[in-house]
């Protein structure tokens, strides 16, 4: 089974965002695999799926 | 799906480009604080760098939208208003570091710079290593340096500069801004990375009357190694949304690494109103930030005048240390030099041509030869 790399999208168009550019060299995974990596640790997210199941 | 979930759909970063090894990473502009400099280096350039599923990784440049340049203000002067305030039109600035870098006393270095102006040199900095030591204390060196300034100026009828560092602690250095435009002095200079961004949006948005000159030491140690840091062009972008006013952006020639093709697209980047996207450049409309001098430094001499020209234009500060104070017949024929050489390279004269009438040229270039 292969897991969806949630924070690529490549079709995705920026509208106003502020975007970055990096050169990266992965470590024994897929470009798109660290590529995602980056995304996550830069932003919202986290190692581990928050547990705190927020509600309304 | 559960409230956190939604919040990280909604902020989430998205990797919308993998060409080669480089991507591109859109995040959304809600995810920072508009404002806030450091926050929004904690995200981009923060645990990322030390992280295991990379060996390395270099942020290469950063595309700010609308809305984060609305928040900040931008250069006070940029090109425009420094060419202005200097009443300097076409040619670019000369100006000099006083040298040795450190250990001169307040006299000397005042005379220094005295001589550096008479000769020609728009603008004198200190160096980026001299703040309040014990030998050169700051408020007697700044009283003293710009008497010397106002005495150069009435002498050659054109306008001379002090830049003045006042590189320290954060309140400090804003006291020291103060004494500087109290006793009038048109420029501070501040080291942004080894003083630090929220200093640097401090000073600027003080919103002194001063101009500012970044210097950027320490700017190797995130921009040498081709795979792993931060490129110049995204430490010049934070410095350019800040404001200051001109930046060191490297030769192509003499002492210190860089390669002139990067330089250029360096100066694009900072003195250009919309820049264009190259291999590791993103486009960037710069809207309401007005362009930023660009400032080449280090083991320049006459010599070096026509490439820089050339390749970096007009509208630049050549900054010469060791090339004036080295000179065979002291400091002031060194700035003469840096002049006529300068002169000569508008008027597309070879500098050995010129050199056969002025010999403050002459002397300089039998003595460095390339």
């Amino acid at each position: 089974m292969t897991k969806k790399l949630e924070f690529v999208d490549l079709n995705y168009k920026p509208k106003n965002d502020l975007i970055c550019l990096f050169k990266i060299l992965p470590n024994n995974i897929s470009m798109e695999k660290a590529a995602n990596t980056v995304a996550l640790e830069s932003s919202v997210g986290t190692w581990t799926k928050g547990k705190n199941m927020l509600k309304d | 799906m559960d409230k956190g979930q939604e919040y990280v759909e909604r902020l989430k970063a998205k990797v919308f480009s993998i060409r080669g090894n480089l991507i591109k990473v859109a995040y959304p502009e809600e995810l920072f604080e508009k404002d806030n400099v450091p926050n929004i280096l904690s995200s981009i350039a923060g645990n990322i760098f030390g992280m295991k599923s990379v060996k390395a990784i270099k942020l290469e440049d950063v595309s700010f939208p609308k809305s984060i340049l609305k928040s900040f203000r931008g250069p006070k002067y940029g090109i425009k208003g420094i060419r202005k305030m200097m009443k300097i039109q076409t040619r670019p600035l000369l100006g000099t570091i006083i040298k040795p870098k450190l250990g001169l006393n307040t006299e000397h270095h005042a005379q220094s710079a005295y001589e550096s102006w008479k000769g020609g040199c728009d603008i004198v900095k200190d160096d980026e290593n001299l703040a309040s030591q014990r030998f050169n204390m700051f408020e007697n060196r700044l009283a003293k340096t710009l008497e010397m300034a106002d005495k150069a100026e009435k002498e050659t009828g054109e306008k001379k500069a002090y830049l003045v560092n006042v590189t320290a602690e954060t309140k400090e250095m804003i006291k020291r801004a103060q004494l500087v435009e109290n006793m009038g002095g048109k420029y501070v200079m501040i080291d942004i990375l080894t003083a630090g961004w929220a200093s640097l949006q401090t000073l600027r948005e003080s919103n002194f009357k001063m101009a500012i000159h970044a210097h950027r030491a320490m700017h190797a140690a995130f921009d040498r190694n081709p795979n792993q840091g931060i490129n110049m062009f995204v430490i010049a972008d934070f410095a350019r949304i800040i404001g200051v006013d001109q930046i060191h952006i490297g030769t192509g020639i003499g002492k210190l690494e860089g390669d002139i093709k990067d330089i250029e697209e360096l100066m694009e980047e900072i003195e250009s109103k919309n820049v264009r996207a190259a291999k590791k450049r993103l486009e960037q409309k710069w809207e309401n930030i007005k362009p930023v001098l660009g400032v080449s430094s280090g083991g320049l001499h006459p010599r070096h005048i026509p490439f820089l020209i050339h390749h970096l234009g007009k509208d630049l500060v050549i900054q010469a240390g060791g090339g004036i104070h080295g000179h065979p017949l002291g400091t002031e024929a060194g700035a003469i030099a840096m002049r006529q050489a300068i002169d000569a390279t508008l008027r597309k004269i070879s500098l050995n041509e010129y050199a056969k009438t002025h010999v403050e040229l002459e002397e300089a270039l039998k003595l460095w030869k390339k």
